[in-house]
């Protein structure tokens, strides 16, 4: 019994020491299919938005980008060209960041420097929990209440074509900035509470006041307020259900606000069902999804690590 | 009235945790005084009830009298008044780190639009000279403070607060973060000022209290254990009194009201 | 100097004003969503009742009918689309997690990150062309598989979250016991972070539940019955996107019906995931 005991554990002993040397882990064996798995959705994924597009770069080239054309076809190959509804995703992602990181802002500030501690412990839930709401709850709301305030306000006058049912770029971006207002608070507030309180401490001594406190500070974490802004973008930009039901859902450039126009992504939402009636319009509209991931992936890259950075900065007190 | 600060039987909770008991102390004017005690005593907390920095903490409850200049600055609308010539000096140097050193120190004038200009520039340079820092960077004001070391981003943050022209310097262990060497400076600082300004110095730091105070305070579990002259309360080695205090306190079954650590 | 301070003073009130109205704007806009709701789709729930959960929605511009068939498909979608996302989601976690310097832990952080990235109709346009396509009909098994996709990197993050968060005197217990590592990683660390597990799946659940745009093209449009797994189907949110802009009253009642029902099942399943991932702190 005993020099087999005494074996056991020198394998045992021995298998610690194999791992030190990295050999294969038969942990990393069991869970490695799952990894692969999830890497060949991944593959898929890049793999059907390029070869699906192909067609479509092959055969407009620059053009695809460049020009507004938007003729479907059904006997031969239409032509299809995203400017406008690019341009409108850029637009609709433009309003909608500028409201969310203002609120966002402001939003900080109120919990940071006035809120008394029992309101600031009530109004955080429920951020949480508006924030939480599917997007086509607010899609519902935008097209039922929003819209109509801003067909009502006559705002629609001020353009050429402006909208009669108050769907418009300005409308979609309103609807989403507010939709994505607590998620942009949420950062900005998680770099605000990273300052160390030791300089919070320091401006109270000084006798500043809550506005004069709030500029310090927010001139500490300024990288967050970029990244609150961007990463609202890069929602924003991808954003479907909202905008689908608010835009209005027509080619248009986004020359003046209050016209009802199309983003990319509610042009592939309401083409995409029928698009393999039309030839070529299929691989256009995964040419235009290939667009639009990369202005959203970009902005959503690029917002993470600004906000990251802040709130390294911010804890380490250093600049 | 020959007193700076005058506290009376202050109690403080945090939550349902008292941190300082029945607290009275008389700061006279034009001295340093020193609060002494292990850490988590309540050093720090009654520095900060003094100009009133304890209210930020959740949970607060700050009972009893602190005048400060012989205004009750808890009751007394003109407390805030008094406060603004107080100044306060952290454990960790904090200067503003986006901001530049001149900014740094010109922040407290400003927000309260006392002084512009030629005559701010002025100010700054008064206080960084005060501070021992001038020499230093007259040629680099517009850098930002973060470029500093950290003795020299101490002595920025007294000059940050020597700005405000202050009757009252708080100092909450000043010299804890700091090589030696640094801290010298330091210290050399505190006794030049002190010959205009009255200093509080909270320090676990006995002999550094000896160095520079002649009065003081010992806390012990949120009390005040002893005050008066330095001489007499350290008549005996400060360990010996630590460890006196320690034995008594586990005699008494630590009755419970502070579960801060004991420990020196 | 008077003035100054009384400009401040001025100052602080106007900017506690603006601060307060914006924070009240967004929570007014919570609130009136769920009363908004609760009101419009008040005379569907008094004229049905809990037939509302049982019937099929009305024809349109008749009677108001009720969600059941779209309850079931959307209960069907969201578990198999939830069982898988957490079959794949879990183990990448405890990878991520547990062999955070390996290369495949890498390539899947890498993957994940860009997933989580892509806007969610894409994953409906991808589903759509590769399963979608040949099956010549969308599929509950197709608006599942879109919505195992986006679900899975929530999944997955939370797992890893939950697993970073054990404190290391737990973890060096698992360790000391002179198990083989995986043995001790799978048999004691991940049973003891059960609550971080379940939270990761709600967590995918509340996800799945709420996303519209990668079902568009995937679940199809049948409102009225529940087709089996690979016939035409539909969810929840998808109802309301499709009966929102109708002309007919009783489906854009119906709508805010689901909406009412949306936002309850989002509220409780994120406080319930709230209340869990606050316990994973131990």
């Amino acid at each position: 019994m005993k020099p087999d005991l005494l074996r056991a554990s020198g394998s045992r002993r021995n298998a610690l020491a194999t791992h030190m040397r990295a050999k294969p882990d038969p942990l990393l064996l069991i869970l490695a299919p799952s990894a692969i798995a999830l890497l060949a959705i991944s593959a898929a994924i890049a793999a059907v938005l390029v070869t699906g597009s192909l067609d479509t770069w092959i055969h407009e080239g620059p053009g695809f980008l460049a020009s507004s054309e938007w003729s479907p076809s059904e006997e031969r190959r239409g032509t299809y060209r995203v400017l406008a509804p690019l341009a409108g995703t850029l637009v609709v992602a433009g309003i909608a960041s500028a409201i969310a990181a203002y609120l966002a802002v402001a939003v900080a500030v109120y919990l940071h420097e006035y809120a008394p501690r029992r309101v600031r412990e009530v109004v955080e839930p429920s951020l949480y929990s508006i924030a939480a709401l599917p997007t086509v709850v607010f899609g519902m709301w935008g097209l039922s209440t929003v819209a109509p305030l801003v067909r009502q306000s006559g705002l629609a006058s001020l353009c050429a074509r402006g909208s009669p049912t108050g769907q418009s770029f300005f409308t979609a971006g309103l609807v989403v900035g507010l939709m994505i207002a607590p998620y942009a608070a949420a950062v900005v507030s998680e770099a605000y509470r990273a300052v160390p309180f030791t300089y919070v401490e320091a401006l109270y001594s000084l006798g500043a006041k809550g506005f004069e406190r709030a500029r310090v500070i927010l001139g500490m974490v300024k990288g967050s307020l970029l990244a609150a802004a961007v990463l609202s973008f890069g929602r924003a930009a991808g954003e479907t259900t909202v905008v689908t039901l608010t835009v209005g859902n027509a080619v248009n450039m986004p020359f003046c606000l209050f016209e009802p126009g199309h983003t990319v992504s509610s042009l592939i939402a309401s083409q995409f069902g029928n698009a393999y009636l039309y030839p070529g319009m299929e691989s256009a509209l995964l040419a235009a999804a290939l667009v639009m991931v990369l202005v959203s992936s970009a902005s959503t890259t690029l917002g993470l690590k600004l906000a990251r950075a802040a709130i390294k900065r911010a804890r380490g007190g250093e600049a | 009235m020959g007193e700076a600060v005058r506290v009376k039987d202050l109690s403080v909770w945090y939550g349902s945790q008292k941190a300082l008991d029945n607290v009275s102390i008389t700061v006279p004017r034009g001295s340093v005084y020193a609060i002494l005690g292990p850490s988590g005593c309540g050093k720090s907390t009654l520095l900060r009830a003094i100009n009133k920095l304890v209210l930020l903490r959740d949970g607060v409850r700050v009972e009893g009298e602190v005048r400060v200049f012989g205004v009750d600055v808890y009751r007394d609308p003109r407390g805030e008044e008094v406060l603004a010539r107080v100044g306060m000096v952290f454990q960790t140097p904090n200067p503003f780190p986006h901001l530049s050193i001149y900014d740094n120190v010109a922040i407290g004038p400003r927000l309260r639009g006392q002084s512009k200009g030629r005559e701010l520039d002025e100010l700054v340079r008064w206080a960084l000279e005060k501070a021992g820092l001038w020499e230093e960077v007259r040629d680099r004001l517009r850098k930002p403070a973060s470029e500093l070391s950290g003795g020299q981003q101490q002595r920025l943050c007294i000059a940050r607060a020597l700005a405000l022209r202050p009757g009252l310097l708080l100092m909450d262990e000043p010299t804890a973060n700091l090589d030696p060497l640094n801290a010298a400076r330091i210290e050399e600082l505190v006794k030049e000022l002190s010959r205009e300004i009255t200093i509080i110095l909270v320090t676990h730091d006995a002999e550094q209290a000896q160095r520079l105070a002649r009065r003081g305070a010992l806390l012990f579990m949120g009390r005040v254990v002893e005050e008066g002259l330095l001489s007499g309360i350290l008549s005996r080695p400060y360990s010996k009194v630590l460890q006196a205090l320690v034995a008594k306190c586990r005699v008494a079954g630590g009755d419970g009201e502070a579960t801060e650590p004991l420990l020196p | 100097m008077r003035l100054h301070s009384l400009k401040r003073a001025v100052l602080d009130r106007v900017f506690l004003a603006v601060t307060a109205s914006a924070t009240l704007a967004l929570l007014a806009v919570g609130a009136f969503i769920v009363a908004i709701s609760a009101v419009e789709s008040f005379p569907v729930i008094a004229a049905l009742g809990p037939a509302l959960f049982i019937e099929p929605p009305g024809l349109p511009g008749g009677e108001f009918g009720g969600l059941g068939p779209v309850l079931v498909s959307t209960a069907v979608i969201v578990s198999l689309g939830v069982l898988v996302g957490s079959l794949i989601g879990v183990p990448v976690g405890i990878l991520m997690s547990e062999c955070r310097g390996s290369w495949l832990a890498r390539a899947a952080d890498a993957a994940l990150q860009a997933i989580s990235e892509i806007p969610s109709v894409v994953v409906g346009l991808v589903v759509f062309v590769v399963l979608v396509l040949p099956m010549r009909t969308p599929s509950a098994i197709a608006a599942a598989v879109s919505l195992c996709i986006t679900a899975l990197p929530y999944i997955a993050a939370q797992t890893r979250e939950s697993l970073a968060a054990i404190p290391l005197s737990y973890r060096e217990a698992a360790f000391s016991l002179g198990l083989p590592r995986w043995k001790a990683v799978l048999r004691l660390l991940v049973p003891m972070n059960a609550r971080g597990v379940a939270t990761a799946v709600l967590l995918g659940g509340a996800r799945a539940l709420g996303e519209t745009a990668p079902v568009l093209f995937t679940a199809g449009a049948a409102f009225s019955a529940f087709y089996g797994l690979i016939g035409p189907s539909s969810t929840l949110s998808l109802l309301i996107f499709y009966f929102a802009p109708s002309p007919y009253e009783n489906w854009r009642r119906l709508a805010w019906a689901a909406v009412l029902l949306l936002v309850a099942l989002t509220i409780v399943l994120s406080s319930a995931v709230r209340r869990l991932s606050r316990g994973v702190k131990m």
